[in-house]
């Protein structure tokens, strides 16, 4: 009875949590470092202060600097384009550095490991748990926010206004702390009663349109959930834990995929964190097509290795 | 028993859920019909609806500003929520020779500022009952405050009306020289009923 060491996996929650913090205490450290007060509540004078945009880092979600480079969120670059109507090149150059890196990495990776509306949801979540309220675990039209991104940079067009950027939850935790701006605040409070008292994650399954715009391009990332079928037991402990939809894993765990293809993933590593055997795993390159070649994409992918998760090289090293 | 319960409490949540959907649509509804006066803006603001297309409230024009006098715009504003705006009684513009704000802007929402002269935030207007030179006192805070002394804001000095020996120095505006960066409202020393200087938005 050989029982495999499988004490040493990465805790990608704990990771994952720990980079959602760090990037909120990112913006929050900039205003501090420069003597600022958070909330706005920053009082001047006749003589001139230090500023945030002195340091190597300073901004908000929407565009950030860094080292003197603008970053620019490339569905606010979309929606001023069309309000607009007109385009100025160097939005393209602020706003691709963003684009690139989720597009290459996965879209909703933005959603997963950086959002700070999933940060407080995931501790709405845990608070609900100590309270003892039961929500319901509801399907969700997780496409819808496809079309809400879609109608959403219509509508920007139509009233000639950024139109997300009146309302975005995001910015309303974002730049409610950093600037004390009220922009999104009502909504941010609904999000929660509804996450609180109904249904988990309304808004970002089905509903927010950022998360619709990084679903859309979701498909093309280069990290994907993939599964081991020979080590999958079915036991569904992934599709528990799955943090955006569960539906989104029944590809893979009923054998016809070789991994989670939906754009929906968001790469938090729930699934890969809870399975017992091992059988998912993080892995880099594209997903190969359906799993009838798998035996000829498993060499292709060991010899691509370099980048390949801790988790992964354990495993194999578990193996040997 | 559990069942009813459990229903229970599902039926409120789902009531809950309902109104804070309402409250949403509401807000929503509320933003976009709102029509707020168009507030003062940075420097390089081209006009509300040019302003408002681009502005995708980042901040960052408001951490950039060394006076801190560029503030995100209270829940009142509808969809300008978030913008910056100036309250000049609190802290007016400095017209900072480098404009930081401007250059901050990722979007060109605030632009074309090269020079001071380059700068339409709006236009100073005297109330000329509340304002005290006109009633011939001595003040002229106004005018010694101006960033653009002696082209933005001038002394016309001039014999009071039916008075021989008493003068009135009376300060006026240039429209075509003053800017709008509300320094004069800041330090003027009326305010009762109301200032005796407003800058009117461009």
């Amino acid at each position: 009875m050989s029982t495999p060491v499988r004490q040493k996996r990465v805790r990608w929650s704990w990771l994952r949590h720990g980079v959602q913090v760090l990037i909120l205490l990112l913006f929050v450290v900039t205003p501090l470092s420069a003597g600022w007060t958070l909330l706005g509540l920053g009082i001047g004078g006749d003589e001139m202060q230090a500023t945030p945009s002195d340091l190597v880092f300073y901004g908000t979600l929407s565009s950030t600097t860094i080292a003197g480079f603008n970053l620019l969120d490339p569905f606010a670059m979309l929606e001023i384009a069309l309000a607009s109507k007109t385009f100025y090149l160097d939005w393209l150059l602020f706003a691709a550095p963003i684009f690139v890196f989720y597009l290459l990495v996965r879209g909703r990776v933005f959603c997963g490991w950086v959002c700070p509306v999933n940060l407080l949801l995931e501790i709405t979540d845990a608070l609900r748990r100590k309270i003892g309220i039961i929500v319901e675990e509801r399907v969700m039209p997780r496409r819808v926010k496809i079309g809400i991104a879609a109608a959403v940079l219509v509508l920007s067009a139509v009233l000639a206004v950024p139109v997300f950027e009146i309302f975005s939850p995001i910015s309303a935790v974002n730049k409610g702390i950093v600037l004390g701006s009220a922009a999104g605040a009502v909504l941010l409070v609904a999000i929660i009663v509804v996450e609180l008292f109904w249904a988990h994650r309304v808004w970002c399954r089905a509903l927010c349109p950022v998360g619709g715009f990084y679903e859309a391009i979701g498909r093309a990332g280069l990290v994907n959930v993939t599964i081991d079928h020979e080590a999958c037991i079915h036991c569904n402990a992934c599709e528990k834990a799955c943090l955006c939809d569960p539906q989104i894993l029944e590809p893979a765990v009923s054998g016809s995929d070789s991994g989670v293809r939906a754009g929906d993933c968001m790469a938090c590593g729930a699934c890969v964190e809870v399975c017992p055997t091992g059988a998912l795993s993080f892995k880099l390159g594209c997903l190969p097509h359906r799993a009838a070649g798998e035996s000829h994409q498993r060499t292709s992918e060991t010899t691509v290795d370099p980048v390949a998760t801790i988790d992964s090289i354990i495993e194999e090293r578990g193996r040997v | 028993m559990l069942y009813g319960e459990r229903g229970g409490v599902l039926k409120f949540g789902g009531v809950i859920a309902g109104c804070a959907a309402l409250a949403v649509v509401a807000d929503g509804i509320f933003r976009v019909s709102t029509a707020e006066a168009a507030p003062l803006r940075p420097p390089g603001y081209q006009g509300e609806s040019d302003f408002l297309s681009l502005c995708i409230k980042c901040g960052k024009c408001m951490e950039s500003c060394p006076y801190l006098a560029l503030r995100p715009a209270p829940a009142q504003y509808g969809a300008a929520v978030g913008t910056p705006i100036l309250n000049v009684r609190e802290q007016a513009c400095r017209l900072c020779e480098d404009f930081p704000c401007v250059n901050a802007c990722p979007t060109h929402a605030l632009r074309d500022v090269e020079q001071r002269s380059d700068v339409n935030m709006g236009k100073a207007v005297i109330d000329e009952d509340l304002c005290i030179s006109f009633k011939g006192m001595r003040c002229e805070v106004c005018y010694r405050a101006c960033p653009l002394i002696d082209t933005a804001i001038t002394i016309d000095f001039r014999h009071r009306e039916g008075d021989g020996i008493h003068a009135i120095f009376a300060p006026q505006i240039s429209d075509e020289d003053c800017v709008g960066c509300g320094l004069c409202v800041e330090r003027c020393v009326v305010s009762d009923p109301t200032v005796a200087i407003r800058i009117e938005p461009a």
